[in-house]
Parts: C-alpha cells; structure tokens; sequence
C-alpha cells in the first residue's frame, strides 16, 4: 500500500470508529449549520479549504467533510492555566460566525471557564463528570502555562483550591489528546519569562502522555481548529517538528512566505515608523522583525478571517509563537543586535567594542612597555 | 638576555608545511570578508532604495555563504592536518606544555619581560589556547552559519542538512539564540586578531626570531637554543 493510500485507509477506519460513538446533541451539525444558514455548498467550500490548510490532497475533501460532521463524537475539555484567554478570544471572537467557530460552539464542549454558565461546585462538578464519563477519550486543550514553583501554589482554581498543575496532570492522564493552545501553554510563555518566579512552564514539561504545541499569542484560528480537525480525520497526532508543533503550520518562517520578502533581498528597509520605506511598504528587519527567527504559517493564514496580520499592518514580527520569545528575541521594535545579554545588560557588540577597546589599550601599553624594557641587547656588533 | 642565547648562533627549523600556509592565509582573508558582510546582514548599511530587481541583501548573503563554505572546507583540512598532517608532531607536542604549570608560568613570566620562553612543543600554553579556542569558534560559527544557512537555501545540500540542523538548532536553544551565537563567534575573532598581529610581532623582535616569516616561508630562523643539536 502506497502512502496515499494508508493514509486515505487510517482515516476511513478513524471515521468508522467515530460513527460508532453516539453523539450527546439532539441535532446533527449538518442540522445545525442548516438553521444558522449555513448550507451545504459554504460546508464543502470550508471543508476544502480545511483540508488543503493541512497539505492534504483534495480527495481528502469528502473525508474531512464526514469528520466533521461528526465532530459532535468528540467530547473537549478545555482549561485554563495562568493565561489572558486571549487564544480562546482568538478562536471565539469573528466579525460573522464562520464554519470552524459554528462547530466549535456546538461541538460537545465539556468544560471551558470562558464559555460555560456554571460557576463554582457546580462547575467543578461538571469538570470531574466530564473526566469520568469519557475517559480515555476525551480532548484535553490546555491554555496557558503551569505554575509550578511552590508545589504549584501560584495558580489555584475552584472552590476546592486545587492546584493547576494537579488539574492538567489529572485531566492529561486520562485524555485521548492533549493540545497545549498558545505560547504560554506550549512553552511557558511571557508567564516563564526570566526571571520566571512562579516557574511556569509548558504543559509538555508536567505530564508524562505527549503534548502537540500550537503556540502563538495567539494562534491564528485556523492553527486551533485545523489541529483539532487532524486529529478529527485521523485520531492520530500529525507530523511534528522538534518543538512538538504541528509541520503543516509551524514548518515555514514567517519570513520564507512573507509578502515583504522581495524588500528585504533588495536591501529595501524601513528605516524609522513613518518614514517613505514604511508608505512603500518596505521590510521591518531593522524595525526588529523577528520573521526570519520564528515558524508560523502568519505571513499565509494570517488573522481575523484572513484579513491581515501584523506585518501587513506595518508591524514586525515579535516571535511569539518561539519558545523563550521574550527573553530571547527582545527588544521587540528593536534587530537582534540589541538584544540584551542576559546579566550584563548590554548588547554584544557593546560588550565586543569594551573588550576590542580594551584589547588595542593593552596592546599599546605592553608595547610601550617593551620599548623600555628590552633595548640593551640591540646594538650593531 | 642570557649568555648562552647571545653568543648562537641562526639556526633554522621548518615548521609549517605549504598546505598549513595557505590555509592560514585563506581562513586570514575569508574570516575579515566574513566579518565585513556578517555586520551588512546583521545590520544592512546599504540599501538601493531605486529597484526592487538588484537584490543588494541576497548578494551580501550569497557573498558570505561562499565565504562561509570557503571557511568550513579550510577549517576541516586545517583539524585534520592538527591530527594526521606530515608536520603535526611539532604541534601536538605542545600539548605538554599545556598541562605543564611550569611551562604556563615560564610563558606568562617571559611575556613580562622576565626569563626567557622555554617550551617542549612548537606553542607556548597560553598561545597554544587561544589557538585552540580560536579553532573551536571556527567550528562554533560554521555550525551556526549553516543552521542559519538551512533556512535560507533548500535544495542540494541545504536540504541534507536540514533536518539534522534543526536539531543542533533546538540545541543551542532556537534560530534567535543561534542568531546570537553566530554574531558572538565574529567578535571573538575580531578580539583575537590584534592581538595575534601583535603578540606575532612582538615576539619575533623579543624572543628574535623569525615568527612573520614562518607563515610565508615554513622557516623559523632562530638563535640557537639547547636541544636544536639533538633534532
């Protein structure tokens, strides 16, 4: 069996298994697109367009489009670490609800602090109902990063006051998969910035079963729906790079596919905010783009139903979407060279001038010194 | 200056075979292209500004990429050559000195003008570091040159290296580290090459020897010292 073919075969057998299971909703999501007006030909067009975010081959449209109708099989639980929910607004807040927000809305939400209308025991009941009910396979999206200095104290939730950390490592160890949303969930984020005191980290870093990444602060909409979608069609986790992220979204730059790529050849830059660079459109390198540092499929999908993004406002990028952003790549409207070393304070080529400086001043006292010491054998013989 | 040194008489040893001499020179020229085009990517101070057709930033990278193979193929021979050339014994001998707290404090002592330099191998300790260090930020840069390489050309080679590039990327802890990396690597060389020039020059006029000519000749003509009777 060719590679097509498998992989065509590993997602017939996953939707087979998917049907099986029944659904917790009265109606269907075909139903249910239908009365939000939503009809068949706008489904197949999303469903397409779906499947070729995920480098698949279009006979994969139909497939995906039975997957999806069945996303209502899938129960989610969703939690919140140490976080501004602004990955959850990503994914909730569009000007016209498309079809990925439609079916996240409907789809068997089990718990999300943002979305549900309990509070307090009842919500905390509803979340260990959910981990009993469908053990084993569930979907565990986590957003932001765990607190985890002080035995976790920094971050407590529910009435019980039980520690994130206890939370995430419970709900992951009888999770079917588990997908940490943004940054702070995949690396910590701003959260485990130096000199991190809560000790925050990824949610990979605390719990033993494997963790897909979808950083970016936050990940454009597509990257949380399309990695859901994946594991939706396959009910296996897909190719990753070494950061855990998905290839089909983090395997470019944002600088490989930027629409100001053909500037920064040119030796074309924006030398100040406002400037006439800045009107023609011109490259952000020296404004501090940190694009040719950073994986995300941003200069493609971009954000807000595709309408722009932030180098396209005229904005470098700032490398959310890396592990260690903050500290690695600032500052932010700044080029890499004034960066700060970390402790010292100052930049490298600050450090390099001192040291060089320093190094031509010994030189010439030494050699001034040698004038005076070391004459008295240099005498014609 | 003792006695004995005064009254020797020009003795000559060859120490550097021909390939050690031009690599020498080829890593001399190549580093300062290097660093001359790696400030222009790290910090572009040209720009066109009149067509988007003359890609005046490819060229400067393309130009440095070269550079940067020209380096890597001359950095590997020189290592090699450290180990298994016709010459190495004179350098590896150094070695000892290097472990040898008497030799480092001889080398330091005769920096300042006290007692004469005494060695086993071709090297003092101290030279012999900073010889070593500067071969490890070769290897340093030229590692981090082709991570950053990888990203920017995909085919041939660029695309065989890729996937194990990125895992000395994730390594060295992201592309923006390795970023970092790869500028300190050129300060590094930048620092070392006046005081080579000098320690170069000023040794030849102490220790009166012919320390320039041996990178172009192979020949060190020097006083006669104990020990030159025995080679």
């Amino acid at each position: 069996m060719n590679g097509f073919d498998a992989l065509y075969a590993k997602a017939e057998k996953h939707i087979a298994v998917l049907s099986s299971l029944s659904s917790t909703k009265e109606e269907s999501i075909e139903q249910m697109l239908e009365k939000r007006g939503i009809g068949r030909r706008e489904f197949m067009k999303w469903a397409a367009g779906v499947t070729a975010m995920l480098a698949l081959p279009s006979q994969f449209t139909p497939l995906f489009a039975q997957a999806a109708k069945l996303a209502d099989r899938l129960p989610l639980i969703w939690l919140h670490m140490a976080e501004c929910t602004g990955c959850s607004e990503a994914l909730i807040r569009s000007d016209a609800p498309t079809v990925d927000s439609l079916i996240f809305d409907y789809i068997s939400l089990e718990y999300h602090e943002t979305l549900m209308a309990a509070a307090g025991w009842q919500a905390e009941a509803n979340l260990e109902n959910a981990m009993k009910t469908y053990a084993g396979r569930y979907i565990l999206l986590v957003e932001g990063g765990v607190p985890t200095a002080m035995n976790g104290q920094y971050l407590t939730l529910g009435a019980h006051a039980r520690t994130g950390l206890d939370f995430v490592q419970e709900a992951a160890s009888h999770a079917a998969a588990i997908f940490s949303i943004g940054t702070c969930a995949s690396f910590g984020g701003i959260q485990a910035a130096a000199p991190n005191p809560t000790g925050a980290k990824g949610v990979d870093k605390v719990v033993k079963q494997p963790v897909i990444n979808v950083p970016g602060c936050p990940p454009s909409a597509a990257n949380i729906v399309g990695t859901l979608m994946h594991y939706l069609l396959f009910g296996t986790l897909p190719a990753l790079d070494m950061y855990s992220r998905p290839k089909w979204a983090y395997g470019n730059r944002i600088h490989d596919l930027c629409e100001r790529r053909g500037h920064f050849d040119a030796g074309e830059f924006v030398e100040s905010f406002g400037d006439d660079g800045a009107k023609e459109g011109w490259c952000l390198y020296k404004q501090g783009c940190k694009g040719p540092y950073t994986f995300n499929n941003c200069s493609t999908e971009r954000f807000n139903q595709h309408v722009n993004w932030p180098i396209g406002a005229g904005h470098g990028c700032m490398g959310c979407s890396e592990p260690n952003f903050w500290d690695t790549m600032g500052p932010l409207e700044q080029p890499l060279q004034s960066h700060l070393v970390m402790g010292l304070n100052s930049t490298v080529d600050k450090i390099g001038t001192t040291l060089l400086t320093g190094t031509v001043v010994g030189i010439g006292a030494h050699s001034v010194a040698s004038l005076f010491m070391n004459n008295k054998d240099e005498k014609e013989s | 200056m003792d006695k004995r040194e005064s009254s020797g008489v020009e003795h000559v040893s060859f120490v550097y075979s021909s390939t050690n001499r031009l690599l020498h020179w080829i890593r001399a020229v190549v580093i300062t292209g290097l660093a001359i085009t790696g400030f222009y990517i790290a910090s572009p101070f040209l720009s066109s500004g009149e067509s988007s057709d003359q890609l005046i930033y490819g060229e400067w990278v393309s130009w440095h990429v070269l550079l940067g193979f020209i380096l890597i193929s001359a950095g590997i021979l020189r290592i090699f050559l450290f180990f298994f050339g016709k010459d190495s014994r004179s350098e590896l001998s150094s070695l000892k000195d290097e472990f040898s707290l008497k030799s480092w404090i001889l080398q330091l002592k005769s920096y300042f003008f006290i007692g004469e330099l005494q060695k086993k191998g071709l090297y003092g300790p101290l030279q012999f570091l900073a010889y070593t260090v500067i071969m490890l930020l070769v290897v340093l840069s030229s590692l981090s040159g082709l991570i950053l390489y990888v990203h920017i050309y995909h085919q041939g080679l660029a695309g065989l290296l890729y996937e194990p590039m990125r895992v000395v990327e994730v390594w060295m802890g992201g592309l923006a580290t390795v970023r970092l990396i790869h500028h300190i690597t050129m300060w590094g060389f930048l620092i070392f090459i006046p005081i080579h020039v000098y320690m170069v020059i000023w040794s030849a006029i102490r220790f009166k020897h012919a320390a320039l000519d041996v990178m172009f000749t192979g020949y060190d003509y020097h006083l006669k010292k104990r020990g030159d009777e025995e080679r």
